[in-house]
């Protein structure tokens, strides 16, 4: 898990099976980039927080 | 169910899947357990692409960590967590100061027993059924 956002800290992924299909800055920029290239298969979606945000007061 | 606890950064976070029923079928969303959270809370844009019209939601203002205070548009919506359906009210903000999906306690927190398990990194949700009027744990 650790290794598969690297890259990604601040922006929203979309998953397929555990893997990254699309990123954005918003959770439908990355939505909509991941239809276009599945649009069948549950879409899964992940925050990847930055170093700071890893420390929350929530 | 047990879930692990997710690595960013280094740190251990209390992150789990749950997954929404909207317009065009099931959407999973890695969200926060946050137990001081009364309302489940996504940022605005969450709701378009779970094909919901935000401002049709009850509006509300919630206060938020720094004091500041959020409008919030609450919705009922389908959920699957831990392999069991229900119902739940979900909020959905412009301002939310977060990145993260919040889960929060309310229609939520009164369904599963939730303990974190920080130091065997575990997470174990235990779902209490309501059944003729008496809850059963499974």
């Amino acid at each position: 898990m650790k290794n598969l956002f690297k890259g990604y800290s601040g922006q929203y992924v979309a998953m397929v099976n555990k893997k990254i299909i699309a990123s954005g800055k918003t959770t439908l920029e990355a939505y909509q980039k991941a239809k276009k290239i599945n649009s069948t298969e549950m879409l899964s979606f992940t925050y990847v927080p930055t170093k700071k945000e890893t420390i929350t007061f929530l | 169910m047990k879930f692990s606890y997710q690595y960013f950064e280094g740190q251990k976070l209390p992150i789990v899947p749950l997954k929404i029923k909207g317009t065009s079928g099931w959407l999973e969303f890695n969200v926060y357990i946050d137990t001081g959270a009364s309302y489940s809370l996504f940022p605005a844009d969450a709701a378009e692409i779970i094909g919901l019209e935000l401002e049709k939601g009850d509006l509300t203002e919630m206060t938020v960590g720094d004091g500041n205070h959020i409008q919030v548009y609450i919705h009922n919506l389908p959920l699957s967590l831990a392999g069991k359906e229900f119902i739940a009210r979900i909020g959905f903000s412009k301002g939310l100061g977060v990145g993260f999906y919040i889960m929060g306690r309310k229609d939520i927190f009164d369904k599963f027993i939730v303990c974190l398990y920080y130091f065997t990194i575990l997470k174990r949700f235990n779902y209490i059924l309501q059944h003729r009027n008496l809850y059963e744990l499974v």
